[in-house]
């Protein structure tokens, strides 16, 4: 691979040598201006102004005031875009070694048609010349305040991203769709691109397992450094990226430096973190049986029983909340700061920028501290080459809990646990059959006998130093020939690590011996990439613009584990391990290889017709499987623009649009390959290398494939205050790659990929902007968005005998399926209704299924019960701002039509028995109660279809105020300007749902299982934020 | 407007450019197929494991997979608790629906802790199989050839044993195609596992002294065989040159997880499953017992934190072995045999060298206590003629604990005994913590993942 490497790396050094014999050839003059309000004349900050076609670009200072040098001389179209404002564009000629002076005068509009976005081929274009929906998150618009990662970032941001947050843990991760899922057995996470270079977007990265939540690596993506995201939906508009990218591209640029002063930002944020979810109790009902016996467990079963042990009267019931009355929470802390500067000078520009941020958690044991340090420079190496390096640092610690899917959980252990207090005050010597005798420190806690605190000894950790550079370098050779390269890295240490001290966990004597484990992973994503753009304007009226490019990435990963027993007292190392040493390491190597060509027509500005091709190769690709291509074409037309087109005053824009596109997903590494894994095994009391079956191959596994067909318009109306925007898309994934499950009788792996599957998702998309007052005082504007999606497997595909492929179970207890005609990873199982018939309020059916006192009625078959995906999902997001000294902006999301397995209820009120509906069942409760009766009765007709509920909620996600101080308070700071926003997060939830929280999922960032399971849900956050700008 | 290509051809600039980009490319070395060529370090490929060199590993992958099948690992249950627990060795102490499920006899096709069980067992006699075939061509006299057909052997009898009629063997070809099986009878398999035995019979005979292990680990197969086909005449015949204190023990070691004991795993470590004590009424008091070849003791409460553990003393660390094939066994064999012959002074001779022969446990660090006493002929003819035969399963309860034998007898003694299968296997309420009755079956389903196999629909049946 060193090889490899040094080629690529070569050929970067030649485009920059060839660039630099070159660029006497290039005649380049530079642009400058100043953007202001249009009504108040005041000079707009923070404005991008780009050439358009090129990589250019500046953003405009205190002053209002932007420079960008080297761009080719000639006709060129520049292009300034702030968030409120409409953006403009203006066709100006660059004069060979001058400057061309162009200033705007930026009007409030919803509008976005002139809204430049980034290309695949690394040249900007505006976004009345694609025939795709791209989506924009401007970091200016994002109230950093109210976010802690950029999973908030992107979470309720545009239409179709549905970002779907599991847990309330410090550093767990969050799944990302982007219009529904693609894949059956691939991720359906989309594809992160970081400044041209393609970085890890692993949504659960780890070796170590605590039950459920795991760190996704998409967080490591500091929101500070972010200028902006573009998020490129589907393959209509993802094409040319090729081979990874059928589940959408999230493109983020970082902030970059201007000519000009210096500008110093220093921010300091401090918040509070809150648990204030409802927490059923745990019960417990004591009564007699009809002789008068006590009966320790008056539970529904035994209200219901039939036998002589039948609770026939309850004398009381008990309850206790473990996680409260151990004190197992507190009220959590978020501690950031941070300093940037830019600036520079027409020949170089930079950015720096530094931050630290602290998170403790509710729970004691779960923290992080994060450092993270930006560098951008960019360098006018001469008159028509520049090169720009761009270097982001992180480094973090972060310490996860024990929860979900786990004895030892915090949550888990608590809502598993007892309804007594078994704790040192002797109450657990009032209610037989629930303490342990002996047990005086649970607080009745899952684990009897041992202080629910004793498992926050499990100190598991994961710190991460993650380096993500590129080296970008634009050469305009020729005034209608740009070329541009890009060479970048991502590459993530990780540093998996869990520790037990010995004798501080009584758990069973692998706990009292302690333990270390350690597993170091290194991830790294390599980006090189060389594109050429030409233009020709044929005539004023006719523009041809093609462009060519090749790019080669490879995804890297390896990771060493090591575990050893019997720690001693003290060490935290390996070293201190004594016993059950185990070694092991995986590789994982996917590269792929690809070319491009773009060929864009544009007519009298307003008629854009676009064709594209990206082929691949990919060493995960079958040995009988070469190449793939992906086609794209894609249509715009500004029809208001046209002179037929009515002059109505409430209709300012119109733009019709429409593309289709390709784009596909590589199998995973060995995918392809028959191979073996070796083992040790004893053999007469020695222990030597043996084999055992790793996969069974396939050798003609091709990529699959995901066509998408859109279409939409843009609507500005009253003079662009109001924008609308729609899109209907319908995407079909052909070729699935299946990870079929094979016979157990071949005796091979348990699955094996195959193309076999046909996935369709449809959907609408809606936007619209408006700014609906806008007064000298008073300014109020408001977002909508909203996606409506449909998923369903439209084949699961057939085997070489034509047979049909079997479903696909999955899910907790099997409870969901991959099944034909439904959705991805659907609910099935047997209905389930259910009739009080005896009137007494309990639901029971002791003598089985189908007998006559059984109170529920099971289904023959089982059938689709919901998806746990939502069909549907509507964002309000409203901005009030009086004057420049106020600002408030909330975010409310709702969404709907997808259900939840809510697994935590199942168990506490069938196997543990401590819930409501097991232990004070009543008239009220009737379907929890079917629902538990429902999962004993004998297979196969026990089901889970009464744990399937209602997920749809709608949640204040987001609210903040943003307070610009008075001058003279900045002032005494030394500062030009002084900001506080003072936030809160995750404010309110309405919802049916009866868990916790509608969006918790054990599951967490699994492809589609999903499943509250003692998962500990999201928690408030409140902060105030300090802002100070030099 | 000033354009110096404004006269020139659009694609013939589009050409240079492409040219540009590809000349490019082509100065960086990109040879593309070595550009997309990647290691494969973690694994061995088919290549690396053919010819006479790689028996050696191939004999450790035979017994290194049959491990797994058989007496599980630190993540897999193995057919030995599997069986218990289906049976009424084991209790289950825990939360997992998938795993009460087995215990209260209620399996599911889509269980999915059933499905890992049977891969384990198909891919044992795979390995098996292939390693066997490998043998055949590069060292066919080798007695470790014996000894894996002998493995292969007990598969099938496993399979017929605890699975439903119908489990089918299907075999991927060189060329990594499939050729997919019938489902068979137990009847079928037993069939093929009694060829197996023989087949390692005659090798591991031809091989002389360094034979003799696989010859009686052969003869016992064969005969356990004979027996689940009721031919107890003719098993007693295979199993009467094996020496009383033969022993055939799959080995467990604490070097890798994957050769963790299970039961240890399950029990000491984790406290899943409880040694049975009249497990729903027609269980063996395994606990009351508290047999020397089965010692229990009591360490509080499973995993549910609520039904009392009683671990097992067989298995008391990582590294402990489990039987697979007993001289003992052979004895109770030839003692079932005159039970169906009437030979009562045989029967009591052959249980009492078992018991004189058999294995007996203690905790760790303490001394093995000495074997049980002798069973007196005044006890034997004190008993009725289902006393006698309750006496015998008995003996093999507790001589062949947990070593995947219970399923099989209780399914005997539905079979060829005559007891109903409600009178053998647990019955009535289930385990008052987790609630719901036992069901009915006798023997695990097929998982439902074998559909993919087109030659399979369903079980034939569920009959014992």
């Amino acid at each position: 691979m060193e090889n490899t490497f040094r080629r690529l790396l070569a050929a970067v050094v030649i485009v920059l040598a060839v660039s630099s014999q070159a660029v006497a050839q290039g005649a380049v003059g530079t642009v400058a201006g100043r953007v202001i309000d249009r009504t108040t004349q005041q000079p707009l900050v923070g404005a991008q102004v780009r050439v358009v076609g090129g990589t250019r670009g500046s953003s405009t200072d205190e002053t209002g005031t932007y420079r960008i040098t080297g761009v080719r001389e000639g006709a060129v179209q520049v292009a300034v875009q702030r968030i409120g404002y409409g953006p403009l564009s203006r066709s100006v000629t660059v004069p060979a070694g001058g400057v061309v002076t162009v200033d705007f005068a930026l009007a409030v509009s919803a509008a976005q048609l002139d809204q430049v976005v980034v290309t695949a081929t690394g040249t900007t274009e505006r976004k009345r010349e694609n025939g795709a929906a791209t989506a924009t998150i401007d970091s200016s618009a994002l109230n950093k305040a109210a976010i802690s990662t950029f999973a908030d970032a992107l979470s309720s941001r545009a239409p179709g991203v549905v970002v779907m947050t599991a847990a309330g843990e410090t550093g767990a991760g969050s799944r990302v769709r982007i219009r529904g899922s693609n894949s059956i057995s691939l991720s359906n996470e989309p594809l992160i691109i970081v400044d041209g270079t393609r970085v890890d977007n692993s949504p659960s990265s780890t070796a170590i397992g605590t039950g459920g939540q795991s760190p996704s690596r998409l967080n490591d993506i500091n929101p500070e450094d972010i200028e902006n995201v573009e998020i490129i939906k589907g393959p209509a508009a993802a094409a040319l990226y090729g081979t990874a990218a059928a589940n959408g591209v999230i493109q983020i640029t970082t902030k970059k430096g201007r000519a000009g002063q210096t500008k110093w930002d220093v921010f300091t944020e401090t918040g509070r973190l809150t648990d204030v979810n409802n927490y059923e109790p745990n019960f417990r009902s004591y009564g007699k049986t009809a002789t008068g016996t006590l009966v320790t467990n008056c539970s529904l079963y035994s209200r219901v029983s039939l036998a002589a042990t039948k609770c026939v009267g309850v004398d009381s019931t008990i309850s206790n909340n473990p996680l409260q009355v151990a004190g197992m929470e507190s009220d959590g802390n978020r501690r950031l700061a941070g300093v940037s500067a830019a600036g520079g000078s027409d020949v170089a520009t930079y950015f720096l920028s530094g931050e630290y941020q602290k998170e403790q958690n509710v729970i004691q044991v779960n923290n992080s501290q994060r450092m993270s340090i930006r560098t951008n420079v960019r360098g006018q190496l001469a008159k028509s080459l520049d090169a720009q390096i761009s270097i982001g640092f992180t480094n973090s610690d972060l310490r996860r809990p024990q929860n979900d899917n786990n004895a030892f959980g915090v949550v888990s252990g608590s809502q598993l646990g007892k309804a007594a207090d078994c704790g040192p005050n002797g109450l657990n010597l009032q209610h037989p059959n629930l303490c342990s005798a002996t047990d005086t420190v649970s607080r009745g806690y899952y684990n009897a006998g041992l202080p629910p605190k004793a498992f926050y000894n499990i100190n598991t950790r994961q710190g991460v130093q993650r380096l993500t550079g590129s080296l970008t370098s634009n050469w305009t050779p020729l005034s209608w020939l740009a070329v541009n390269g890009t060479f970048g890295g991502d590459l993530d240490n990780r540093n998996d690590n869990e520790t037990l001290q010995p004798n501080v966990l009584a758990y069973s004597q692998n706990t009292l011996d302690g333990y270390r484990t350690v597993d170091r992973a290194f991830v790294a994503n390599y980006t090189s990439s060389l594109n050429a753009t030409a233009t020709y304007e044929r005539s004023p009226t006719l523009k041809f613009t093609s462009a060519v490019g090749t790019q080669y990435t490879d995804v890297y990963f390896t990771r060493t584990d090591a575990f050893g027993a019997k720690l001693l007292g003290g060490s935290n190392s390996l070293a201190g391990t004594n016993a059950r040493f185990s070694v092991g390491e995986s590789t994982n190597d996917v590269r792929t290889l690809g070319f491009l060509g773009r060929e864009q027509l544009a007519w009298r500005d307003r008629v854009f017709l676009t064709a594209g091709i990206r082929s691949d190769k990919n060493s995960a690709f079958g040995q009988n499987y070469s190449r793939v291509f992906y086609p794209s074409l894609s249509g715009s037309w500004v029809v208001s623009e046209e002179n037929f087109f009515p002059k109505v005053q409430a209709i300012s824009s119109l733009r019709l649009r429409a593309a289709v596109g390709a784009a596909g997903q590589n199998p995973g590494y060995l995918a392809a390959e028959q191979y073996y894994s070796p083992v040790a095994v004893v053999v007469n009391g020695v222990d030597v290398p043996g084999f055992t079956i790793g996969g069974a191959g396939n050798t003609s596994l091709r990529p699959e494939k995901s066509t998408e067909v859109e279409g939409g318009f843009d609507l500005g109306l009253l003079n662009d205050r109001v924008n609308f925007e729609y899109t209907h898309y319908n995407k079909i994934t052909k070729d699935a790659l299946v990870n079929v499950n094979l016979a157990p009788s071949l005796g091979t792996s348990a699955t094996r990929f195959q193309n076999l599957g046909r996935v369709r998702n449809y959907g609408d998309e809606a936007l619209l902007r408006a700014t609906l007052y806008d007064g000298k005082l008073v300014k109020f504007d408001l977002t909508l968005n909203g996606s409506w999606t449909t998923n369903h497997l439209d084949d699961l595909g057939t085997d070489a005998l034509g047979n049909r492929i079997p479903d696909i179970t999955a899910g907790f207890s099997s409870t969901q399926i991959i099944k034909t005609g439904l959705p991805l990873g659907a609910y099935y199982q047997r209905a389930l209704t259910y009739n009080d018939a005896n009137g007494d309020g309990l639901i029971g059916c002791p003598n089985g299924r189908g007998s006559a006192d059984c109170e529920v009625t099971i289904a023959d078959s089982a059938s689709y019960q919901g998806s746990p995906f939502p069909a549907a999902e509507i964002v309000v997001a409203p901005s009030l701002s009086l004057g420049r000294f106020f600002r408030v902006t909330a975010t409310l999301d709702h969404r709907s039509g997808q259900k939840l397995f809510n697994y935590t209820s199942n168990y506490r009120n069938q196997l543990i028995q401590n819930g409501s509906a097991a232990q004070t069942p009543s008239s009220s409760n009737l379907a929890a109660q079917a629902a538990a009766v429902a999962t004993t009765l004998a297979a196969p007709y026990n089901t889970y279809a009464g744990y399937f509920e209602n997920a749809t909620f709608t949640k204040l996600r987001e609210v903040a105020v943003t307070l610009t101080l008075p001058q003279r308070f900045a002032s005494q700071l030394h500062a030009g300007s002084a900001n506080l926003t003072l936030a809160g997060r995750n404010l309110h939830t309405w919802t049916n749902y009866t868990g916790l929280d509608p969006e918790s999922n054990a599951g967490a960032q699994a492809n589609f299982t999903t499943a509250e399971f003692l998962t500990a849900p999201q928690v408030r956050m409140f902060t105030a934020r300090l802002a100070l700008s030099f | 407007m000033s354009n110096p290509m404004k006269n020139r051809s659009h694609f013939a600039r589009a050409g240079v450019m492409a040219l540009t980009v590809g000349a490019l490319a082509t100065s960086a070395g990109c040879n593309q197929d070595k550009l997309l060529t990647v290691g494969t370090p973690d694994v061995v490929l088919p290549s690396d494991l053919t010819g006479p060199a790689a028996l050696g590993s191939a004999y450790a992958a035979a017994i290194g997979d049959f491990q797994v099948a058989y007496a599980g690992s630190s993540s897999s249950e193995g057919q030995v608790i599997y069986s218990g627990l289906l049976s009424d060795e084991f209790m289950n102490a825990e939360t997992f629906p998938t795993r009460i499920e087995v215990d209260r006899r209620t399996t599911n096709p889509i269980n999915g802790s059933l499905l890992p069980i049977f891969q384990n067992a198909q891919r044992a006699r795979a390995t098996a199989e292939l390693v066997s075939a490998s043998f055949g061509q590069y060292d066919p006299a080798n007695p470790n050839r014996a000894e894996v057909q002998a493995l292969a052997g007990f598969v099938y009898v496993l399979f017929a044993e605890n699975y439903c009629n119908g489990v089918p063997t299907s075999k991927v070809n060189a060329d990594g195609s499939f050729t997919y099986g019938d489902p068979q009878t137990g009847a079928q398999l037993l069939t093929t596992a009694i060829a197996k035995f023989d087949s390692a019979i005659t090798v591991a005979t031809a091989a002389g002294t360094s034979g003799a292990n696989a010859l009686n680990l052969a003869r016992i197969g064969k005969a356990r065989a004979q027996l689940d086909q009721n031919q107890y005449a003719a098993a007693a015949v295979t199993a009467a040159a094996v020496p009383s204190t033969y022993a055939y023990n799959i080995l467990a070691d604490e070097n890798t997880s994957r050769q963790y004991n299970a039961v240890f795993s399950y029990t000491v470590t984790s406290k899943r499953f409880t040694v049975g004590d009249r497990e729903g009424g027609n269980g063996l008091p395994f606990v009351t017992l508290n047999d020397p070849r089965a010692p229990v003791v009591r360490t509080g409460n499973g995993f549910d934190n609520a039904t009392p553990f009683y671990q097992p003393q067989k298995f008391t660390t990582r590294s402990s072995p489990t039987p697979l094939a007993l001289g003992t066994e052979a004895r109770l064999i030839e003692a079932e045999a005159a039970l169906r012959a009437g030979d009562d002074a045989t029967f009591l001779a052959k249980l009492n060298d078992a018991r004189a022969n058999a294995k007996t446990y203690a905790a760790v660090g303490t001394a093995a206590p000495a074997s049980p006493a002798p069973i007196t002929a005044l006890a034997v003819a004190a008993l009725t003629p289902t006393g006698k035969q309750d006496l015998l399963f008995q003996e093999r309860a507790l001589d062949l604990f947990l070593t995947s034998h219970r399923l099989g007898d209780l399914r005997r003694l539905i079979k060829y005994y005559s007891r109903g299968s409600e009178t053998v296997f647990p019955t009535g309420a289930y385990n008052p913590v987790k609630g719901g009755t036992y069901g009915g079956d006798v023997n695990f389903p097929i998982p439902f993942e074998e559909t993919n196999n087109p030659q399979y629909k369903a079980c034939l049946d569920r009959a014992p």
